[in-house]
C-alpha cells in the first residue's frame, strides 16, 4: 500500500532550458500575432468571409495587448475581485433574475422573449460576481452552473420537438431501442451507429428506468451533464494549476460560449462524445504528471467509451491525446536535459 | 510519466480506433441495397475523392448566384460578423492568456501546462480553420469546437485574469462585470447560441430549428394523410418529416437556368411554409450545371410554379399538391 502510494506521487523537477527563455518567446509570439493578424485583415479584401473579417483583427488586437502588458510591471496577485460587502445585493440580483427568467419563460408559454434573454444575461453576470465574491468552491460553482442549466432548459423546451437535424434522428432511435429492447432499429436503419450505440443505449435505458420520454431523458443525461462535467473539469484543473479566480472565469466562459450551448441543446452522439472527451483529456493531463497506472487506464477507458459513442469524436480525441502526450514528452525531455 | 507509458496509451488509442472502424459497416451490419463497406474504407474513399476535388477547376468559388435570389451558400458564408464577434473575442482572450502566461506562470507545473495547452490550442485551431480554408470541409470544424473550447476556456480565462489585473480598486468589479456582459450578450443570440430561434437574425445562416405550433400541426397532418407520397420542402422541415416520421422527403432543388424545381415525375406534396421567404430557408441551387446548398429566401414564383393545388392552409403555412411532381 505504501509503495503504491509512493508510485502515485507526482515527480517534482526543476525547470530550466527553454523555460527560462519564455519571456522572449512571449514577445516573439505577440509580434507574430500582430503580423499574421494584420496580414489576415488585409486578406479580407480578397476573401469576403465573415470569419476572415473578425478573427485576424482579434489576433492583431491580442498581439498588441500582449506586447503592452508584457512591458508593464507585473501586477500584484489578486486576492479578491469583488468586495464581500456586495454579496447581499448580488444574491438578491441573482435570485431576482433567476426567478425572473423562469416566470417570464413559463408566463410566455415556453417562449424566449427579450425579457427572458435579459434576465438570463443578468443571472449569468450576477452569478459570476457572486462566485468572485466568495472563496468556497460550492458557492463559486452553483450560481453559474444552475444558470447554465436554466438557460439550456429555456432553449431546449421552446418547441414541440427536439431541436436540430441529427438530434431528431438520434432521439427517435433511442426511443425505438427502448421499445424494442434491442439494437434492431439501428440495424434496420442501416446505420453506422449499430456498433457505436452508447448514446442510444444510455438514453433508452434512462427513459425506461425513469419512465419518461427519450426527449426528457436526453435533457437529463446529455444536456445537463454537458454543462456540468466539462465546467467542473475546467474549474478543478485551473484551481489546482493556476488560481481560484481564473478557475471561476474558465468555468463561466465554457458555460456561456455559444458552441457549448449549441451542442448541449442538440443532444446527440457528438455531445456524449464531448462529455467523455473532456474526461479523457483531464485524465491524460493528470497522467502526464504521475506514474500512477490508474490514470492511464482511465484515459484509455474513457477513450473506449468515446469509440462506442461517436466516430468523429473518437478521431478528434485520439488526435488531441497524441498532441498532449507528444508535447508532454517534449517538455519533459527539456527538463531532464538541464 | 515515463514516455514509454505515454507511447503505450497513444498506441492503444489509435489501434482501438482503427480496429473499431474496420469492424463497423458504414451502412450498418447488413445493408440491403447499399454496399457492405466498413467505415475505414469508406472514409479513405471520401478523402481520396476530396483530394481529387481539390485539384479540379470545378470549385464553389466559381459558382454564381442569380441576382434575383436573396440567399448565400450554406456554411460560414451565410453568417455575418456579429455572429462571430463573441467567438473572436474569446479567441483574442485565449491568445492573450497564452502569450502572457507563457512568461508569467510562476510554478514549474503551471509553466509546463501553459506550454502544452497553448500548443494544443494552436494545433486545434489550425485544423479547425485550416481545414475549410484548404477545401477540407470533411474534417467537420463545428464538431471540433466543443472539444477545443474545453482547452480554449482555460487559456481564455488566463486572458481575462490578465486584463482585470490591470484595473485597480472598485474598478475591478466594474471591469469584470463589463467583460462578462459583453461576452454573454455577444454569445447568447447568435445562430449557435440560440438555435431555437436566433435573436440576431440578420444573417441568412441564423436558422430557426424550432417548429412553430402551426408548422408542427402541418407536419402531423402530412404524416397522417400523405401515405407514401414524396414530400418536398426546405432543408429543416424535410429533415423533421424524414428523421422523426420516417417518410420520404426531399429538399427543394431549384434549377436557376429553367426557373423550376426538380423532383420525381410523380405526384408530390410541397410544404410551402411562411419560413421559405424568411431569408433563412435551406435549399439546393443549381446554376450553370453547378449545384450547392444555399440558405436564404426561396422565390415565391418558384414555389408556385407549374400545376398545383393547395390542399392544406393554416393561414401561415400551406401544403401544395403537385400532380406532375416538378415544373
Amino acid at each position: 500500500m505504501a509503495s503504491e502510494h509512493r508510485q502515485c506521487q507526482k515527480p517534482t523537477r526543476e525547470l530550466g532550458g527553454m523555460f527560462q527563455r519564455l519571456p522572449s518567446i512571449s514577445v516573439l509570439l505577440s509580434v507574430l500575432a500582430i503580423v499574421v493578424g494584420a496580414g489576415g485583415s488585409i486578406g479580407y479584401l480578397f476573401l469576403s468571409n465573415p470569419y476572415i473579417a473578425v478573427y485576424p483583427p482579434a489576433l492583431f488586437i491580442a498581439g498588441c495587448l500582449s506586447l503592452y502588458l508584457l512591458n508593464t510591471n507585473k501586477p500584484s496577485k489578486i486576492e479578491s475581485l469583488v468586495p464581500k460587502s456586495y454579496r447581499p445585493y448580488l444574491i438578491a440580483a441573482f435570485a431576482l433574475s433567476f426567478v425572473g427568467t423562469s416566470i417570464a419563460y413559463l408566463g410566455a408559454s415556453y417562449d424566449r422573449s427579450l425579457l427572458v434573454y435579459g434576465f438570463t444575461i443578468l443571472a449569468y453576470v450576477s452569478g459570476l460576481l457572486i462566485a468572485l465574491a466568495n472563496s468556497r468552491p460550492f458557492i463559486q460553482i452553483a450560481p453559474i452552473l444552475s444558470t447554465g442549466v436554466l438557460h439550456r432548459f429555456t432553449v431546449f423546451y421552446g418547441g414541440p420537438l427536439v431541436l436540430g437535424n441529427d438530434s431528431i434522428w438520434h432521439t427517435r432511435i433511442a426511443g425505438e431501442v427502448a421499445v424494442s429492447g434491442s439494437l434492431a432499429p439501428l440495424a434496420l436503419e442501416e446505420s453506422k451507429y449499430f456498433l457505436t450505440s452508447f448514446y442510444h443505449i444510455l438514453v433508452a435505458t434512462g427513459s425506461m428506468i425513469m419512465d419518461i420520454s427519450p426527449r426528457h431523458t436526453s435533457f437529463l443525461v446529455i444536456t445537463v451533464p454537458f454543462v456540468i462535467i466539462p465546467a467542473l473539469i475546467i474549474y478543478s484543473f485551473i484551481r489546482r494549476v493556476y488560481t481560484p479566480i481564473t478557475a471561476v472565469f474558465g468555468m463561466f466562459l465554457f458555460v456561456t460560449v455559444d458552441v457549448s450551448v449549441f451542442w448541449s441543446v442538440l443532444p446527440q452522439a457528438t455531445t456524449l462524445g464531448a462529455i467523455f472527451g473532456s474526461l479523457t483529456i483531464i485524465c491524460a493531463f493528470r497522467s502526464m504528471r504521475s506514474d500512477c497506472i490508474t490514470l492511464q487506464v482511465l484515459t484509455v477507458g474513457f477513450f473506449g467509451a468515446i469509440v462506442f459513442t461517436h466516430h468523429a469524436s473518437a478521431f478528434i480525441i485520439a488526435f488531441l491525446i497524441t498532441a498532449a502526450y507528444g508535447l508532454s514528452a517534449v517538455t519533459e525531455r527539456r527538463v531532464s536535459v538541464t | 510519466m515515463k514516455q514509454r507509458q505515454g507511447l503505450l496509451v497513444v498506441a492503444t488509442v489509435w489501434i482501438t480506433l482503427l480496429a473499431h472502424w474496420l469492424t463497423i459497416g458504414y451502412f450498418g451490419p447488413s445493408p440491403t441495397d447499399r454496399p457492405d463497406i466498413d467505415l475505414f474504407s469508406f472514409l479513405v474513399l471520401t478523402v481520396v475523392q476530396t483530394l481529387r476535388g481539390l485539384t479540379s477547376i470545378d470549385s464553389q468559388s466559381s459558382f454564381t448566384i442569380p441576382d434575383y435570389i436573396s440567399a448565400t451558400p450554406s456554411g460560414s458564408a451565410s453568417l455575418t460578423p456579429p455572429h462571430l464577434l463573441g467567438n473572436a473575442g474569446l479567441f483574442a482572450l485565449l491568445c492573450l492568456g497564452g502569450f502572457v502566461w507563457l512568461s508569467r506562470a510562476e510554478t514549474p507545473l503551471s509553466k509546463r501546462l501553459t506550454i502544452i495547452l497553448f500548443s494544443m490550442a494552436v494545433i486545434s485551431f489550425s485544423v479547425v480553420f485550416g481545414g475549410p480554408l484548404g477545401g477540407f470541409g470533411i474534417i467537420y470544424p463545428l464538431r471540433w469546437l466543443p472539444f477545443v473550447y474545453v482547452i480554449g476556456s482555460i487559456l481564455a480565462a488566463l486572458g481575462v485574469t490578465v486584463l482585470v489585473q490591470q484595473s485597480t480598486g472598485s474598478w475591478r468589479t466594474v471591469a469584470v462585470a463589463l467583460i462578462a456582459v459583453m461576452l454573454v450578450t455577444s454569445m447568447i443570440g447568435t445562430n449557435y447560441g440560440s438555435p431555437d430561434d436566433p435573436l440576431y437574425d440578420d444573417a441568412n445562416g441564423a436558422v430557426r430549428y424550432e417548429l412553430t405550433d402551426s408548422e408542427f400541426t402541418l407536419v402531423q397532418h402530412i404524416v397522417q394523410y400523405s401515405g407514401e407520397t414524396t414530400v418536398i420542402g426546405d432543408g429543416h422541415i424535410t429533415v423533421v418529416v424524414e428523421r422523426q416520421y420516417k417518410r420520404p422527403a426531399l429538399t427543394i432543388q431549384y434549377l436557376a437556368d429553367s426557373e423550376s424545381i426538380t423532383g420525381p415525375r410523380e405526384p408530390t406534396l410541397l410544404i410551402d411554409r411562411q419560413y421559405l421567404q424568411s431569408g433563412h430557408a435551406q435549399f439546393i441551387l443549381t446554376n450553370n450545371d453547378q449545384t450547392i446548398p444555399m440558405t436564404g429566401s426561396i422565390p415565391e414564383n418558384v414555389v408556385n410554379c407549374g400545376p398545383n393545388s393547395v390542399v392544406y392552409d393554416s393561414g401561415d403555412d400551406m401544403i401544395r399538391h403537385r400532380p406532375d411532381g416538378w415544373c
